[in-house]
Order: C-alpha cells, then structure tokens, then sequence
C-alpha cells in the first residue's frame, strides 16, 4: 500500500481498487463490506491500515 | 512453464522494522463472496488453527448469533481470555492477480471480535496447510502453490 495512503487512513478499513486508490474506508471491516455490497462499489482487495501505534503481530495468544 | 501460482508478500503499511526494512506478510487473496473484492489472508506456519475477523461470517453464510459452531477455542483478547467459536466455511483462493479464477475449499474458520490485524484472515496449520501444500520463500518474498491446473475447481 502507497506510503501516503497509509498516513490518509491509518485504523481504517479500506477498499483498494486495481490500481492502489482507496475507493471507501469505514472504521469496521463489517460496515465496509455492507456498504460496498448495498452501493455495487467494484474495489479489488480490502485491508486494515494498521495504526500507528498498533503492536506487531507475531502469532495468535 | 510452471504450473504454479506464486504470490508476492505484501507490505500492508505497518511500521517498518528497527532496522529501517518494511515488514512484508506472506498473503494470499481471499474471495468471500462473489459481489465482494478480495481479502487479505496471512499464511502462519506456527498457528494451530485459522482465524478471521468475525465481521466476515455473515458474508460466509453464518449466523453468529443462531447458529451452533462445530466447537470453542479459548484466545486471548485484549488481554484477558474469550472463547472464539468455529464454524465449517467455504472460502475461495483467487488465482494471482485475477478475482475470477480461483479454487474454492471448506475449512474450519474461528470468528474472533475485535479485530485489529491489518488482514482479515488467519490461515493456519487447520485450514490451510493442511490443503495445500505450500512454499513460503523470504528470500524471494513469495508464496508458492502447486496449484496451476486446478483453476476454478474444488479443493
């Protein structure tokens, strides 16, 4: 994901679409994923912009 | 020609290493539903089971609140214990940089709350590596499925 991009969105879910641009965000994965469903948003992957001070993840406890 | 399907590792925007190198994540794209664009699932050797953001499971077909799962598993969160419930799902691994083809599988999927992975997918030893054998190279930074001829078929 593009270094600006990440700073726009960090803690958010994001719709990427093939070329890298966000196409929608939202705070939940949930609502995200309804709202692209409700509005037929074509995107190509959907992540999380960790945030900023989020931990590393290393495996599950 | 190689019959198989090799993914990049991705950098998904997490803080860079002490040393200053980005932290890449070996990720495979994930098809939950048709409509849908793909997820992110991260290959974990180390993880017993397979895990996602219980925010999927709707779009997996699973009523969280009506439907039984196949068992609990206690993981921690945010510090303190939660049984994560585990569902029999379907999901689809999208062939490499093309939504509309990929291999369609049944695993054992745990619906963990609070979900704050930059992915929405854990695949672990249950659920993943225990169908399909895989090569994950870091000196490459790339995935590595013999998977080439099953384009759109079952797993």
């Amino acid at each position: 994901m593009r270094a600006e991009l990440v700073e726009l969105f960090r803690g958010r879910w994001v719709a990427l679409d093939d070329t890298g641009n966000v196409v929608a965000d939202s705070e939940e994965l949930g609502e995200l994923l309804e709202r692209l469903e409700a509005v037929g948003l074509r995107a190509n992957t959907v992540q999380r912009v960790p945030a900023a001070d989020d931990p590393l993840f290393v495996g599950l406890s | 020609m190689s019959d198989a399907w090799v993914y990049d590792h991705q950098d998904l925007g997490e803080p860079v290493h002490v040393d200053g190198s980005p932290i890449v994540r070996p990720v495979v794209p994930l098809i939950v539903a048709d409509e849908l664009p793909a997820v992110l699932g991260v290959l974990d050797s180390g993880s017993p089971i397979s895990v996602a953001s219980a925010d999927l499971f709707a779009f997996l077909g699973v009523d969280m609140e009506a439907d039984d799962p196949l068992y609990e598993i206690p993981l921690s969160v945010g510090g303190g214990f939660e049984r994560t419930p585990v569902f029999r799902v379907r999901l689809r691994l999208s062939s490499p940089g093309d939504h509309t083809h990929g291999v369609s599988w049944s695993l054992d999927l745990g619906a963990r709350s609070r979900w704050r992975l930059p992915f929405a997918v854990l695949l672990g030893q249950r659920g993943w590596f225990d169908s399909f054998p895989t090569r994950i190279d870091a000196t490459t930074s790339t995935v590595e499925l013999p998977l080439g001829s099953a384009s759109d078929g079952e797993h």
